[in-house]
């Protein structure tokens, strides 16, 4: 999808967008994020959580990347990686600046680090926790922009109050403490601090799992709002399809530590090419009354990503495994132009997917 | 299918409040709903609207500092031919009697399985204290009951389960162990507040299977309290509709869904991503947000975020439940003919 340059007015940063504007903004190649499990006196190391696993993808500018699958899988391990809040094992994490000039974030040093930080924020799932409760709403927003020295006094003031006018807040509310919002409220807030310093780049993990659907739908038009506005990209990790088919453009599935399916949006609702996509599209709930109650439900349990079953990580809950899955670890392979999936037989399954 | 229309639970006018450092809170101000023996009712209403303190009330335990100040719960017990009506909220929360309802008449099931097991003691050993409080049965028997009640919940070797300790197992199989606890003294009235919420949707899918599994088989009442839409359409037959502290709409599944009445009900159908939208489909919000429960709004508490509200009756007086068809409960000005007839008249 190709996107004009912004130009925001008053920008923290006013970034030149001089390159081509093609291209993705972040490509993730081959990632993996191996924790040791230590154990006894000497904690000594017995064996790897295989967190991440291998995981490659790219995130075209101006769009927003969904990464879907059940507790554990590895979504927000991915997401901090990405943003080096951990230290991958190995792959690598190319940014694209805004004069196209790929950038490593796998081999930063510090000082390029926190530089980075003002490309790329992240916004958490915990609107409770992830404010701190002493500091008032000013400090909160404005301390990325005191932190790198953008601003100071009623030029810092200003700034603060435009930012919480963006995302529907009241600058008056300025001096109040996070305690006196609403979680919806407190969401609006870590987006306002996630913008302070003009990103080109937001990973939001889980940013609206902790909210009731009305608030929910507030934060998403907003997400929405300023993708368009600021031509903003995004890294959206959620468990609920229906949140992801709302507000993602492409979305790849995770089960244990792997991509087992990449595409379109509109192409993994409609045709799913893995059974554990087709389990996970129907366990949603669906708010209709009048459709049939009785359906296949997935059997067993997330395998412990220390210790993953052989063959296809899927083969002990999926109803269309066979002798093969058990034995050969399929590979994720292109099925249809920029339609991946992990399964022996993607390409002769006919799933059921939705009609959208 | 239970013969239709007995009435198990009635909860009349309940109000509910906590006395707290900063003031009163007044948590429920108007709970009124009816459930029929054999029936699911979902409860449902965004985060602190009073789904959980309604549980709290029915099953008696309302913590220390809060106090029911008006209405009441009745529980209509069958014994031999017909029922007895029992009001749960003049009953001391400690008594006997109570005691005795809770467990064998109605059992809870709550929300965050791992704080409602105690991580001391295997599953096996807090199932047993659980049959041994309400059943008269020896050591053996109460095993096998056990035993029994893990394997009704599907969940894959009981015996290993019955001597595995909470954090041994996960989050699904805990919450089956947390119905089967709720289900071992066989009660004909379940309360299940967000029984799925901190679960995967696959896990969702498997317990709210269970669910209905085990409904179709003891026919036992439920109340199903959640916020997710999707899951009471999936479970109920009834919904009741609570916003700040009052029910502001009773009626059957599919009119909730088809044509509700109130406009809360209304904006919040509209409110949820659907999996037929169109990409580009703006999410409909509701405006502001729920106020807090220290500052409530006049007359009709949803009156400021209301599209359709009345000036000079809204915000004046609050509305009645009124009958709006059969088994249709509404609490609004706009299905209330005195109200909006003669506006004003009402203290
Ligand atoms: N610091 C750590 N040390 C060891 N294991 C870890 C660590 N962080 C995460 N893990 C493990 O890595 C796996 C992936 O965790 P992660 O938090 O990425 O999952 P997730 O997909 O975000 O799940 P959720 O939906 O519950 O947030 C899990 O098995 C988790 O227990
Ligand atoms: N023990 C208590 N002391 C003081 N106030 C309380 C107490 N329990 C509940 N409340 C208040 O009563 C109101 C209703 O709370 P309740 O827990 O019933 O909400 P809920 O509908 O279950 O919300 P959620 O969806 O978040 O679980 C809230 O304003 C809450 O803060
Ligand atoms: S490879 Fe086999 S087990 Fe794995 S998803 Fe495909 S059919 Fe199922
Ligand atoms: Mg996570
Ligand atoms: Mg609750």
């Amino acid at each position: 999808m190709a996107t004009t340059p912004t130009s925001p007015s008053d920008a923290a940063v006013d970034y030149v967008e001089s390159g081509s504007g093609q291209g993705p903004l972040l490509e993730v190649r081959n990632l993996k994020m191996h924790f040791p499990i230590r154990k006894g006196f000497l904690k000594r190391v017995v064996g790897h959580v295989k967190a991440v696993d291998d995981v490659s993808f790219s995130v075209e500018r101006g769009t927003v990347f969904g990464l879907v699958g059940e507790s554990g899988c590895g979504k927000s391990t991915t997401g901090r990686c990405v943003i080096r809040l951990l230290k991958a094992t190995a792959g690598e994490i190319v940014y694209t600046m805004p004069d196209d000039e790929p950038v490593h974030i796998e081999a930063l040093d510090p000082e390029s680090l926190r530089m980075m930080r003002r490309h790329i924020q992240i916004v958490f799932q915990d609107p409770y926790a992830s404010l701190n409760p002493r500091l008032t709403l000013k400090q909160i927003v404005g301390e990325p922009l005191v932190i790198n020295n953008v601003s100071q006094g009623q030029d810092l003031q200003d700034q603060v109050a435009e930012l919480l006018r963006r995302v529907g807040l009241s600058p008056e509310h300025m001096n109040r403490y996070p305690h006196a919002f609403s979680g919806g409220q407190r969401q609006r807030i870590s987006l306002a601090r996630a913008l302070a310093l003009n990103p080109r780049f937001i990973v939001a993990d889980e940013p609206v799992s902790a909210l009731d659907v009305s608030v929910q739908a507030q934060i998403l038009n907003l997400i929405k709002d300023l993708r368009e506005e600021f031509g903003l990209t995004y890294l959206f990790i959620a468990h609920n399809m229906s949140v992801i088919k709302h507000i993602c453009d492409s979305v790849a599935v995770m089960y244990v530590g792997q991509i087992v399916e990449m595409t379109t949006t509109r192409q993994l609702f409609r045709k799913p090419l893995h059974p554990y996509t087709e389990a996970l599209l129907e366990a949603i709930p669906v708010p209709d009354p009048r459709r049939d109650r009785h359906r296949i439900v997935l059997e067993g349990d997330v395998p412990n990503p220390a210790d993953p079953p052989s063959g296809c990580y899927f083969h002990p809950r999926c109803a269309y495994a066979q002798d093969v899955c058990r034995e050969e670890t399929p590979p994720l392979a292109e099925h249809a132009p920029g339609h991946l999936a992990r399964c022996h037989f993607a390409a002769e399954l006919e799933l059921k997917g939705m009609t959208i | 299918m239970a013969d239709r229309a007995e009435t198990i639970l009635e909860v009349r006018n309940l109000h509910t409040h906590f006395h707290t450092e900063s003031g009163v809170v007044r948590a429920l101000e108007g709970v009124d709903f009816t459930l029929n023996r054999g029936q699911v009712l979902g409860v449902v209403g965004e985060s602190g609207c009073g789904k959980s303190v309604t549980a709290q009330c029915i099953m008696n335990m309302v913590p220390s500092r809060g106090r029911i100040v008006d209405g009441s719960v009745i529980y209509h017990q069958r014994n031999g031919q017909g029922t007895e009506a029992i009001e749960i909220t003049a009953l001391p929360p400690k008594s006997r009697e109570m005691r005795r309802i809770r467990g064998n008449e109605i059992a809870m099931i709550f929300q965050e399985p791992m704080t409602s097991l105690d991580p001391l003691y295997t599953v096996g050993n807090q199932l047993l204290e659980a049959i041994n409080l309400h059943q008269d049965v020896d050591r053996t028997e109460a095993r096998t009951l056990a035993i029994h009640s893990l394997d009704r919940v599907q969940l894959p070797e009981p015996e290993r389960v019955f001597a595995s300790y909470p954090h041994q197992l996960s989050g699904g199989q805990r919450q089956r162990v947390m119905i089967a606890i709720a289900l071992s003294c066989n009660p004909t009235l379940l309360i299940a507040d967000e029984p799925t919420t901190a679960l995967d949707v696959t896990t969702q899918a498997q317990i709210l299977s269970l669910m209905r599994d085990l409904q179709d088989e003891t026919h036992m009442s439920i109340i199903f309290i959640t916020h997710d839409l999707g899951v009471v359409a999936e479970m109920c037959d009834e919904v009741a509709v609570m916003y700040l502290g009052k029910v502001v709409e009773q009626t059957d599944i599919d009119t909730t869904f088809y044509s509700p009445r109130h406009p809360y009900t209304q904006a919040l159908l509209r409110s949820i991503p659907r999996l037929d939208d169109d990409q580009d489909r703006r999410l409909e919000v509701i405006a502001g947000s729920v106020p807090d429960p220290s500052s409530i709004p006049s007359g009709c508490r949803f009156h400021p975020r209301c599209p359709e509200f009345l000036t000079g009756v809204c915000e004046q007086r609050e509305p009645v439940l009124v009958q709006v068809d059969e088994g249709h409960q509404v609490r609004c000005h706009l299905y209330d003919e005195t109200a909006s007839s003669q506006p004003g008249t009402q203290p």
